[in-house]
């Protein structure tokens, strides 16, 4: 009875209840619709960085990253690959012969970290193939190809089948120089590759440098969820490398992880909190508007905790009642904008720098729909307490009294 | 039998500021299934005597019993529970649940005594049939009349079988026709069902149907006639 007293009660006013699920849910709807749109562009720029640069995990000598020499490759890297090819979570890898060098054009010159790669295992690690925006992949030129970025283009001066000379010291620490022709310009998604780096064959490397051996090994694993656990397992494997998850090589993608984690708390806490005067202003209306039918109910023999129960349940009812179509109305944004995606094309030259698309899709993990739910449980009660307290200081007597 | 036993009585409002004396030193003794009306021009402490009776007011002195059971001593909660079990109350707005059904309004107090739906259904239809009202059991208050909304009132304060019935100006909204219907309904009650009625009123008719009638002046009795 008390729970149908308090459903009723809800609709005495419909215009003010109404303003309150209204609220609710506008602001169920737009946490979940912001939720989904800042996880979305975290989890796109986290996601391109792991997926065209970081890969899951890199394998280096474990002086490499305090001295990138040609003395610091990996060696034995045939083993390595054994042990990779045991392990079934692992799904490519490659091997990248890397040095630091000039890239000359006719035009101008710029600093450059020159991969060597396999073209046809580095594009099962980082798609450089999907990211070609002119030219092909190292299928076309015969001697000494190169691919390079957009962004390099543009500094070089140079085009498809441009000529550009390359630079550095060889692993007998002699300058030497090789001339390739630009097969294949990609639109990179990280922007570190785009920023500064070209690829070339590895075998055409090995010939200017006299080196064989890798420094880096990129590894792309079947779910990301394993890493933590592939990475331990080759650490055991290989003692002598250093085993590096994308955590450990890029800690700006984690940070940028718990920044939106942070970020998202604090908008639902903000929000929420709006939502919680809301609650109490109207939820306190009604208690004093009907101070003289709570002191009856007390007169005839209602107790003080069932006082309170019934506005908590008829604050918590009213709070609660917007709730699911505020959801429902999220998902269902977020549904339409999955598929269709959110367009950015106007800011997509910034956009290129962070490494972001210019097309958004939005994605919300389910957690973030009961994360949301409990929150507004909690508002509700957190909004019951003081007006259903109210009532319950009441006199019989002295609320009998009021008109 | 008493059942009422005010001791020496007296109440004042704001005693640290303007001190208002309600009630000076009020001594009343009533028999169990009296039909009493307690009268007096406004401000003569009538409303202030009948709240002391049902434990909705806490006298400045003396002591107030109940069927044996000092209610001046009680805590807040023995007073609402008190009140639960042994009182009904008429009020002079009704103070209806207006969300309520007059059904549920009247099932309402035995609910809060956690009596069975199958006790509950059958006293409701029993009451709201003497009240002649069962036609209308599924109205609203605001669908009612004030005088019937007054008859389901009744009937609620009756729901419980409480041995006091404390009405307070029952008749001042009602038209006169209300107002017999009313007080014939509930003489007859009063009969049949041998709860002790006590009235605050200034409404002659109520007081002609009085088998008491005691008078209050400035916070005293001043007269006490049984008829």
């Amino acid at each position: 009875m008390i729970f149908n007293i308090s459903w009723k009660n809800i609709w005495r006013n419909k215009l003010r209840s109404g303003v309150v699920i209204g609220a609710m849910i506008l602001g169920v709807w737009a946490l979940l619709f912001l939720f989904a749109f800042s996880d979305s562009i975290t989890n796109n720029m986290v996601g391109n960085s792991i997926k065209y640069d970081y890969s899951h995990i890199q394998l280096h000598n474990k002086a490499y990253k305090n001295d990138p020499t040609f003395n610091n490759s990996i060696s034995g890297p045939n083993e390595v690959e054994t042990v990779l090819a045991g392990l079934p979570q692992v799904a490519s890898y490659s091997q990248r012969l890397m040095v630091s060098g000039m890239v000359a054009s006719a035009n101008s010159t710029q600093g450059a970290m020159i991969y060597g790669i396999d073209p046809e295992a580095e594009a099962s690690v980082t798609y450089l193939d999907d990211q070609l925006a002119e030219g092909t992949y190292f299928t076309e030129i015969k001697r000494n190809p190169i691919v390079l970025s957009q962004h390099m283009a543009e500094k070089l001066k140079v085009r498809l089948g441009s000529k550009v000379v390359l630079t550095f010291q060889d692993s007998h620490n002699n300058i030497t120089a090789g001339s390739f022709r630009i097969e294949g310009i990609i639109k990179a998604k990280s922007p570190r590759i785009n920023e500064g780096v070209v690829f070339v064959r590895k075998g055409d490397l090995e010939k200017l440098t006299d080196w064989l051996q890798p420094q880096e090994i990129g590894i792309v694993l079947q779910d990301i969820q394993e890493v933590e656990l592939v990475k331990a397992a080759l650490q055991t494997s290989l003692p002598a490398l250093e085993v590096a998850s994308y955590k450990d090589l890029a800690p700006d993608l984690e940070v940028m992880t718990q920044q939106t984690k942070i970020s998202k708390t604090v908008l639902m806490v903000i929000i929420m909190l709006a939502l919680v005067f809301g609650i109490i202003n109207t939820m306190l209306m009604a208690v004093l508007e009907r101070t003289k039918e709570i002191g009856m109910l007390m007169a005839i023999g209602m107790k003080r905790i069932r006082v309170f129960t019934m506005i908590m349940i008829e604050t918590i009812l009213i709070s609660l009642a917007g709730a699911p179509l505020g959801m429902l109305m999220g998902y269902l944004t977020i549904v339409y904008f999955s598929s269709h995606g959110f367009d950015f094309s106007a800011y997509a030259a910034s956009l290129e720098q962070y490494g972001i698309d210019s097309i958004i899709y939005l994605s919300l993990d389910a957690s973030n729909y009961f994360m949301l739910a409990f929150t507004v449980v909690v508002t509700a009660v957190l909004g019951a307490v003081y007006p259903a307290r109210k009532a319950t200081k009441l006199k019989p007597v002295e609320a009998l009294r009021k008109l | 039998m008493i059942v009422i036993n005010a001791k020496n009585i007296s109440k004042t409002y704001n005693p640290d500021k303007v001190p208002v004396h309600a009630l000076n030193h009020v001594n009343l003794e009533i028999k169990k299934g009296e039909f009493t009306a307690i009268v007096g021009p406004s401000g003569s402490g009538k409303s202030t005597l009948l709240n002391i009776i049902g434990g909705l007011d806490v006298p400045t002195e003396g002591t107030i019993e109940l069927g044996g059971e000092d209610i001046s001593k009680f805590s807040d909660n023995e007073l609402i529970d008190f009140r639960l079990k042994h009182i009904g109350f008429v009020f002079q707005a009704y103070n209806l649940i207006p969300v309520l059904t007059a059904e549920e309004n009247v099932e309402f107090i035995m609910l809060l005594q956690k009596q069975s739906e199958k006790d509950r259904k059958a006293r409701t239809v029993e009451l709201l049939t003497k009240v002649g009202l069962k036609d209308q059991m599924n109205r609203r208050p605001s669908e009612l009349s004030g005088g019937q909304q007054q008859r389901v009132a009744v009937a609620r304060a009756l729901a419980s079988k409480p041995e006091f019935i404390l009405a307070d100006e029952p008749t001042a909204n009602l038209d006169s026709h209300s107002t017999a219907t009313l007080l014939d309904m509930m003489a007859n009650m009063n009969e049949k069902e041998g709860a002790t009625f006590v009235f605050s009123t200034h409404d002659q008719r109520v007081i002609d149907k009085a088998r008491r009638v005691i008078t209050l002046e400035d916070g005293k009795i001043v007269s006490d006639e049984v008829r």
